[in-house]
């Protein structure tokens, strides 16, 4: 750490308690007679021996035999010590921080402001003219108006029909993703053509008429639903799903004779 | 610490508490507040303190509390507020020169305020100081000696004033 006006009161205990290593007590020395203005600071501690060090100079070998700190501290503590001034936390303040003692007070005074409560109320409701209890029941002033209404012959009245919303078919698909793959093979028309995979690659159409999904697991249920809902559309979907459908292996199942893919709502025959 | 020992905490250092702070900050109102406020913390954890330590925690908090504060709001002047007369307990001290001094607190740093206040009004080591400050045993030292350097220097200006 380097020394400097900022920083010399921390080296200056070090110092008087001589735990300066023997360069930075060097380095200390030289910086109190390169600041004589700092030397002022430390005349509290030469009161304790006076002899010991000349006015005017940093005298080391004077302040280490004479210099203990907490005696130093000490005597500067005399000059400025300071009396504790006549002032105390008001009681109510401090009542108010006590606690348990308080509560019961507090709980007898509600109870009895419960109990005033009560007692004025009956008081009030019982000490009518006659000496009995009338309740009193409030007056409602409500004017009514009958309202002529013209009859409608039967033959004229029209008959609304009541509009049904129906299911928007994206919600239908969507709960229907969640269900497994195996209802999605229950309900697809059966005897599927097989469809040579030369002809998917000839004709494919596109991609946007399928809305993406995640897993492949999810594709086949959502091409599933979509065939049920359009199963005239079976051999163009399967031709629009080209290649990619064959390479994609988690798409299909591969029958035993290895030239066949069972995609679980068509079957595709490889050429 | 148990109920009863709490509320015997309150009656026993209260006042040293609401001193230590009105003396940091000045002002009756506020040295009231976070007195309650350290109150308040100590009741939140007076499972886990003794009743040994309860003073040193108290001053802790109090010093806590009050830097706290004080960070909140830097820009207060604390100068401006006090405006009562106080008594001090030393008959033997002039009352301008503890006057002077306890304004002269003001131009201290929070632990030095601290420090000093903790050895002047408690009585406290300075290794008990350095507990409750959180600081080591050298830089206690160091601050109370700071510190009273410039009481002594401010109480040295206002003496040439006067």
């Amino acid at each position: 750490m380097r020394l400097d006006r900022m920083n010399y009161e921390e080296w200056a205990l070090d110092f008087l308690e001589g735990s300066l290593s023997p360069e930075e007590h060097q380095a200390f020395v030289l910086f109190l007679e390169k600041n004589p203005d700092l030397q002022e600071e430390f005349q509290g501690f030469d009161e304790l021996n006076p002899s010991d060090a000349p006015v005017g100079v940093f005298d080391k070998t004077g302040l280490k035999r004479s210099m203990d700190v907490d005696a130093a501290l000490d005597l500067l503590e005399a000059k400025t010590r300071l009396a504790r001034p006549l002032i105390y936390l008001p009681h109510g303040i401090k009542q108010g921080l006590k606690k348990g003692s308080v509560y019961p007070w507090k709980k007898i005074i509600s109870i009895a402001a419960s109990l005033t409560l009560l007692v004025s109320l009956g008081t009030n409701l019982l000490n009518t003219p006659n000496g009995e209890f009338t309740p009193r029941t409030p007056h409602l002033d409500i004017h009514q108006e009958k309202i002529e209404l013209e009859a409608i012959p039967a033959a004229e009245a029209q008959v609304v029909k009541p509009v049904v919303k129906m299911q928007p078919k994206a919600e239908k698909s969507r709960t229907f993703a969640s269900e497994s793959r195996i209802e999605v093979q229950a309900l697809t028309p059966k005897n599927t053509p097989l469809i040579p995979s030369s002809e998917i690659a000839m004709n494919p159409i596109p991609a946007t008429q399928f809305p993406s999904q995640e897993t492949n697991r999810a594709k086949v249920v959502q091409v599933g639903n979509y065939l049920l809902n359009n199963p005239e559309q079976i051999p163009a979907v399967a031709l629009g799903l080209g290649k990619k459908l064959l390479e994609e292996r988690s798409w299909y199942k591969q029958t035993p004779n290895s030239k066949e893919f069972d995609l679980g709502f068509v079957r595709i025959k490889r050429s | 610490m148990n109920l009863k020992e709490y509320n015997h905490c309150i009656d026993k250092h209260g006042d040293g508490i609401f001193r230590f702070l009105f003396s940091l900050c000045k002002d009756h109102q506020l040295a009231q507040d976070l007195c309650q406020d350290v109150f308040e913390k100590v009741w939140m954890r007076c499972d886990s303190i003794a009743i040994a330590t309860a003073k040193s925690y108290l001053f802790r908090s109090a010093h806590n509390c009050f830097v706290d504060h004080y960070r909140r709001n830097k820009f207060a002047s604390p100068q401006e507020i006090d405006q009562l007369p106080v008594s001090y307990e030393s008959s033997e001290s002039n009352w301008d020169t503890q006057h002077w001094l306890h304004q002269g607190l003001l131009q201290l740093s929070e632990n030095q305020k601290s420090a000093i206040l903790l050895r002047d009004y408690e009585g406290y080591s300075y290794q008990e100081i350095a507990d409750i400050l959180e600081l080591s045993l050298a830089q206690t030292k160091v601050e109370i000696f700071r510190g009273r350097k410039k009481l002594q220097s401010f109480i040295g200006k206002k003496e040439v004033l006067i």
